[in-house]
Parts: C-alpha cells; sequence; structure tokens
C-alpha cells in the first residue's frame, strides 16, 4: 500500500470511528450497544461484537443477575407478569423496564443497580390478561444543553396508556413531557373508547419524535377504538400527527388494526415501517365487509408527516387474528449483481413476505390465490389470499398430521375430533362446526420477528406449529355456554355487538397432550440472496412435571433471537427455562444454561470495557407455562478471555 | 468387598442423589426447581439410600428380603437414573452411575466366600 493511500485509508477509519462515537452513523447496531428494543432502528437484531465466538462459548458464565422484586404468579391481586422486555445497553447503563411498569438502571459490568423509577401505575388487567411489558425506549437530544436535566431519557408505557418520560441518569421525571413527565395517551382515544391504549410496547425513537402504538383487548369487541399510531415530540409529548388504519366510514363499526409491536425506520429516507395488525372482531368480519386496506399489512409511512409511501396487504379481510406482529426487519440484498433495499416481514400464518423496502413491490414472489369460503350466515370471506412459495414457508401447506402417541393414549379422541372439523387447508374459515386452523394465532413467528445477520444476509427465526379450532358460535348458545358471558371459560370470546360469539381451544387430548405431530417449535435461517432454506432445527423443548420431552419435538416459542457477527445466534423463547446459543452455519446448539424462567424476550449483546455481555430477562409467559420470575441476568467469558 | 461395603456405595450414591435433587428443587434456575419430576427423584433417591442402608446394617439378612431389596434397587437406580435424564440433570446422572457401581458390586458381593464364610460361622453360633 502506497503512503498517500495509507494515509487516506487511515483518515477514512478514523472519521468512521469518530462518527460511530458520535452516533451520527445510521446504520446497525454500534459495536458496543443496543440502544433500541430490536438492537437497532433497522430490527436487524445484530451485534458487530465478535469476543463470544463458537470456539470459546462453552466458557460463557453467568457474570451478575438483578431481581427487581415486580413479579407476580397471579395468585394475589394483582394479575400474573409476563416480561417481555428487551434490556437496553445505551448511555453506559442497561435499562429495563418491568411488567408493573417501572424502570430498573443497571450498571452494565457488575449489576449494581443505578436507580429504579416507580411509575405508580395501576396493576389491573385493564386490557390483557396479565401484566405484560416489552421494555423500554431511549432519547438523547442531538445537542445537549450542558448542565440540564433530561438531554438523556427513557421512556416506559403502561396498561393504564400513560407515558412516562424520565431523566437517563437519575430516574428523575422529566417535568416538561406531557404533565409532570407522564404523557396520557388516552387523551387522544376518542372513538369507541371500550378500553385504555395500553401501551405495552416501547415508543420508536427517531430524531426528536417518540411513535407509539398501542395493544387493546382482543376478541372481547367488536366495536373498538380504530387503530391510531400517534407521532409525539420526544421532549413535550406533542401530537405532532396521526396515522389511521381504518378509513373514516368504517370506523363506526369496527375497530384496531393496531400497532401493537415494535416498528422500524430506514434512517437514509425517513421512512417508518408500520406492522399492522387485524380489526375486530378478530374472527368474524360480517360487519366490516367493506375493504380496510391497511389491515394486516405492512405499511411505510413518512417519519416527518405520517403519509402514506406504499401499503401491502398481507391478509385481506383477516378472520384469523394474523396480525402483522412483528418490526419488518430492514437489510439489503446482493441478489443477481444488484444491490436491493429489503424489507423481510415474518408473519404469524408462516409466509416470509421479503419486499423492496422503498416501493412495497415483492422481490420473492407473492401470488393471489383462491381460498375456501366461509359457510357462516353474514361472512364474506376473501375470495383469494397472498401466497408465497418462496423462501419456503415456516409453517407448512399441510398441517402436521395425527400424533399416534397422542391418539394412542387418548384411545383415539384426536382421530374422532379430527372427523367434526373442517379443514381445507390455509385460509379455512371459522366455522360453526369448528376449523382446523393451522396456522393458527399463535404460529409462525410472534412478535420478536426474525434476526439478520447483513454481511451473510443470512436471516434467521423462531416459529411455532400449533394446530388450533375456531369455532363460530350463534349468539343464544354462546350465551348459554357461558352463562350469558358471566362464566370464565378459557378459550370463549364474546365478540360483542356481532351475532356471534366465538371458541378458541388448542387441539389438545383430554390429557392436555397435543394431537398433532411434532416439532412445535423450530429455528429457520434463510439466504437472502436466494431465498434458500439454508437449515431449519427444532428449538427448545417442552417441559411437563419438569421433565424435558425429546429435542425433536421442539417448543412453542415467544421471543426472538439475536445474532453476533462471530456467527453465534442467542436466544430464550422456548417454554423450557433455558436461554441457548446456535451456530449461526448449522443450528446446532453451541452453549445452554438455566434461567429462572421461559427468557420470553429478546436479549441483548453489548460490549462494555472491552468485554462482551449477553443479558437475558427472564419474566416468563403464561401462554407457554405458569412460571414467573424478574431474572435479569448477563453472561459474559471469565476474565482470562 | 463385602455386600455391607458395596452398599455402602449405593447408599452414597443415593445420598449424593438426594443432595443434588434437593438442590434442584430449591434451587430458582435448576430449571427443575418446584416441579413434580424434582420431587419424584427426591422421593425415589430417599428409598435408594433407605434400601441401600438397611443392606449396610443388617448384614445378617437372609432369605428373600435382601434378593428382592437388591431387585427392587436396580429398578429404583435406573428409574431415577432415565428420570435424571429426563430432568436434564447430569449430576444426578453421575451419582445414580455409582450407586449402579455399588449395585454391581453388591450382587458380586452375595456370592463371595468372605460373605459365605460369616454365614457359616453365623450358622454354626446359631446352632
Amino acid at each position: 500500500m502506497n503512503s498517500i493511500l495509507k494515509k487516506r485509508t487511515v483518515a477514512l477509519c478514523s472519521g468512521l470511528a469518530l462518527a460511530t462515537i458520535l452516533g451520527l452513523a445510521p446504520a446497525g447496531a454500534a459495536d458496543n450497544t443496543w440502544a433500541t428494543f430490536n438492537g437497532d432502528l433497522k430490527a436487524q437484531k445484530y451485534s458487530p461484537a465478535d469476543q463470544i465466538t463458537p470456539g470459546n462459548i462453552g466458557q460463557l458464565k453467568k457474570a451478575w443477575e438483578v431481581h427487581t422484586g415486580d413479579v407476580s404468579d397471579g395468585s394475589g391481586n394483582i394479575p400474573m407478569s409476563v416480561w417481555s422486555a428487551t434490556p437496553l445497553f445505551v448511555n453506559d447503563t442497561v435499562y429495563v423496564g418491568t411488567p408493573f411498569y417501572n424502570i430498573v438502571a443497571i450498571e452494565p459490568d457488575t449489576g449494581k443497580v443505578k436507580w429504579t423509577y416507580k411509575s405508580n401505575a395501576v396493576l389491573k388487567a385493564l386490557t390483557q390478561p396479565d401484566m405484560k411489558n416489552r421494555g423500554v425506549a431511549y432519547w438523547q437530544a442531538e445537542n445537549p444543553a450542558e448542565g440540564q436535566p433530561c438531554q438523556k431519557r427513557i421512556y416506559i408505557g403502561t396498561m393504564d396508556a400513560k407515558l412516562h418520560a424520565v431523566d437517563a441518569d437519575t430516574g428523575k421525571p422529566c417535568a416538561d413531557f406531557g404533565v409532570n413527565g407522564i404523557l396520557d395517551i388516552n387523551a387522544w382515544n376518542t372513538q369507541n373508547a371500550k378500553w385504555p391504549l395500553s401501551i405495552l410496547q416501547p415508543p420508536t425513537v427517531y430524531k426528536d419524535k417518540l411513535y407509539i402504538g398501542w395493544a387493546g383487548k382482543d376478541w372481547v369487541e367488536s366495536i373498538a377504538p380504530p387503530g391510531t399510531v400517534f407521532a409525539v415530540d420526544a421532549r413535550t409529548g406533542k401530537l405532532e400527527w396521526t396515522f389511521e388504519s381504518i378509513p373514516e366510514s368504517v370506523r363506526a363499526k369496527t375497530g384496531t388494526a393496531n400497532v401493537w409491536s415494535s416498528m422500524s425506520i430506514d434512517t437514509d429516507r425517513n421512512i417508518l415501517y408500520l406492522p399492522v395488525s387485524s380489526p375486530s372482531p378478530n374472527f368474524y368480519g360480517g360487519n366490516r365487509t367493506e375493504p380496510i386496506p391497511l389491515a394486516t399489512s405492512v405499511t411505510a409511512v413518512d417519519t416527518e408527516t405520517g403519509k402514506i409511501i406504499w401499503s401491502r396487504q398481507l391478509v385481506h379481510h383477516d378472520i384469523w387474528d394474523y396480525d402483522t406482529n412483528s418490526a419488518p426487519t430492514l437489510v439489503d440484498i446482493e441478489k443477481n449483481g444488484q444491490t436491493i433495499p429489503a424489507l423481510v416481514q415474518a408473519s404469524k400464518q408462516g409466509f416470509l413476505y421479503i419486499l423492496n423496502r422503498y416501493t412495497g413491490e415483492p422481490i420473492y414472489p407473492i401470488e393471489e390465490r383462491p381460498v375456501p369460503a366461509s359457510d357462516v350466515e353474514g361472512e364474506v370471506a376473501a375470495k383469494t389470499q397472498p401466497f408465497v412459495d418462496h423462501p419456503e414457508p415456516m409453517v407448512h401447506a399441510e398441517w402436521p398430521g395425527i400424533f399416534w402417541l397422542a391418539d394412542t393414549l387418548s384411545f383415539g379422541y384426536c382421530s374422532r375430533k379430527l372427523k367434526e372439523l373442517r379443514n381445507e387447508g390455509r385460509f379455512t374459515p371459522p366455522s360453526r362446526q369448528g376449523t382446523l386452523a393451522y396456522p393458527a394465532t399463535i404460529s409462525g413467528v410472534e412478535w420478536g420477528g426474525g434476526a439478520v445477520d447483513p454481511v451473510s444476509q443470512t436471516y434467521v427465526a423462531n416459529h411455532s406449529h400449533v394446530v388450533q379450532i375456531y369455532q363460530i358460535l350463534p349468539r343464544e348458545i354462546y350465551n348459554e355456554d357461558t352463562d350469558n358471558d358471566v362464566r370464565e371459560t378459557g378459550g370463549f370470546a364474546p365478540m360483542k355487538d356481532s351475532p356471534y360469539g366465538f371458541n378458541l381451544t388448542t387441539f389438545l387430548n383430554p390429557f392436555g397432550m397435543p394431537c398433532w405431530n411434532p416439532p412445535y417449535g423450530e429455528l429457520s435461517a434463510y439466504d437472502l440472496k436466494t431465498g434458500n432454506l439454508l437449515w431449519r432445527k427444532p428449538m427448545g423443548a417442552v417441559q411437563q412435571w419438569g421433565f424435558y420431552m425429546p429435542d425433536a419435538w421442539g417448543s412453542v416459542t415467544i421471543g426472538a433471537p439475536a445474532i453476533t457477527k462471530s456467527g453465534l445466534i442467542f436466544i430464550g423463547a422456548s417454554m423450557d427455562s433455558k436461554v441457548r446459543a446456535f451456530d449461526q452455519k448449522t443450528g446446532d446448539v453451541l452453549w445452554k444454561a438455566d434461567v429462572d424462567a421461559p427468557a420470553v424476550a429478546m436479549p441483548a449483546i453489548y460490549t462494555y470495557k472491552g468485554k462482551q455481555y449477553v443479558v437475558f430477562v427472564a419474566g416468563g409467559n403464561s401462554i407457554l407455562t405458569p412460571r414467573v420470575s424478574d431474572q435479569v441476568v448477563a453472561f459474559t467469558l471469565p476474565d482470562a478471555n | 468387598m463385602s455386600r455391607a461395603t458395596s452398599a455402602g456405595v449405593i447408599a452414597l450414591g443415593a445420598a449424593a442423589g438426594l443432595i443434588i435433587s434437593l438442590i434442584a428443587y430449591t434451587t430458582r434456575s435448576s430449571g427443575i426447581n418446584g416441579t413434580g419430576g424434582a420431587l419424584l427423584v427426591i422421593a425415589s433417591s430417599t428409598a435408594i439410600l433407605l434400601a441401600a442402608l438397611a443392606l449396610v446394617i443388617w448384614t445378617s439378612m437372609r432369605g428373600w428380603l435382601p434378593g428382592t431389596l437388591i431387585f427392587l434397587l436396580i429398578l429404583g437406580i435406573l428409574g431415577t437414573a432415565f428420570a435424571a435424564y429426563l430432568l436434564d440433570s447430569a449430576w444426578l446422572l453421575v451419582a445414580m452411575a455409582v450407586c449402579l457401581v455399588g449395585w454391581f458390586l453388591t450382587v458380586g458381593a452375595r456370592r463371595a466366600p468372605v460373605v459365605r464364610s460369616v454365614r457359616s460361622v453365623k450358622g454354626k453360633a446359631s446352632s
């Protein structure tokens, strides 16, 4: 290398390093931070840290653990806690939001608690059956005013629709935000306000704005708050713009189609990507036969104005509760000698939609195909639905079939039940007799979405195979079965103001064993350059009375993976209380450790004072098991490394 | 090796298994704390320990009882080892391996000359 070239290279490297340090590099997660729910605004869940490798991961040890004290098994006055918070590492601090809506700031190397913010939130199941939280968000001023508080802030939402802003250094409320540091999102809940707009997902932060979606009370109401997304000023909480997912003419008789999970942002073009959920009621659409094109879609809007740039509906007239439920992952794909700005949208239905993120056009084909009609009076199911054959779907077209063991142990119950059900493949509508729903509402990829290695362009996601039964019940039968909706009966949903109630059951034998063939959950890796499946392995383990079932059965999973530059995939997610590391190349398990409860949150990966850490929140989720905890646990290599 | 000594090896393994199971049952991050499976291996380790101690203490035990105990011991050891495998408890598996070694020694010891001579001496004394 000649001296001039060497000098230019050094200057370029220095410039890039400086830009990264100053937070100006808009690309992926900076080497040492995990600043957002998904690691970065592209939702890549990728860390360039490479200290922990497939070669030394066997030495990984617990560095510290913290118990926040915010946990409930539901036996007392407080509903069960469901804790899915991604820890953030930013501002030299680990920040965690708790299911009681408090914030804990932790020293990244010792686990010592720096400060705790108590939100004094209402601890009642106002919209969700459990106390849920998916973490906190971080903002910092581009030009911090010296000596002034709240130049760096942490935000946490609550189930009763309050958004709290506190100083990231001290944990003191930021008085200039909302009223004394609390913004009442419910003040904007003005149409069909049946319940508060629960802020369980931390806002997405970009420049000086917070983008806020919300969660509601699914399955109960037909007429519900419409799915508004709010953009507010990060300093004051002043409303800047709103996005509406439901046409004004239809809003009076439906609702939701909200954004309840995280969002992603293309910082080059200032585009906000919204995963929009299904409208209400979730399993009957006779009240909302008009087109709602933004429902169950991925929609791109301008970050400054909220104006729609493009939108692609992934399920037409959704009557399966196939919410688009995770932030799309943004990544550039090298294909046929071209670099394509892509977006990968995972889904409950198991399709991977890979689109040009600037136009919404498919990079791999999406084909409209005829689907079965509804036999429920008043329902008008869509005649066609979008299908993706390549990349290979995470949920197969055929349902897994009867599991001989479950069938034999129940003296043929599974086979007999199957004969009663309507089953015409994907998108068979809910029916009076009961429809075999596969994929079902908790199938495919959950709210965590996937992770991507932007260098190798490998996309990884955990996905579940769950078979459920969707049964529509005329109102009088529903009322009989539920004593006029008074009796607490698992699986029944009233869908008030519609002619039908609903019964959702998982296809189990009388002993609680799944009637369908395992695996129940897998981890898959795709080469985005070709769309080819690289490997697919059962992930996690089913655990009953403490006994682990065979690895080949896998586990239903909730949560998501994180990838490192060194070729490791870290993930909890499974119903056994273990966290694991997989080899990105082969899908083999290289390391696992026990934690207090299922780690149904994404891990955070960071480097601090020269050491790489992987932090898990092990909080549990009642969908998987009743096991709950308040544990935050960090792993690192011994000092010799 | 005498039957008492070899049964002592079983008792040692079972005691270790009991401690391991108790720790697993009470430790939050064991993966099996508070579970029925952990309770089951606590019970089975205790049963193995008691049966092995019986062989250690009552060396003069004769007739069908020692044979029955030894048969039940192998069922208990193999059952607990299988449960340990399903509970993903490697240390309990090691403890049961120790018990298994002790069990083979005990089976061998039953026919050992030392045992026979003890029996014959006792037989003479009682006649």
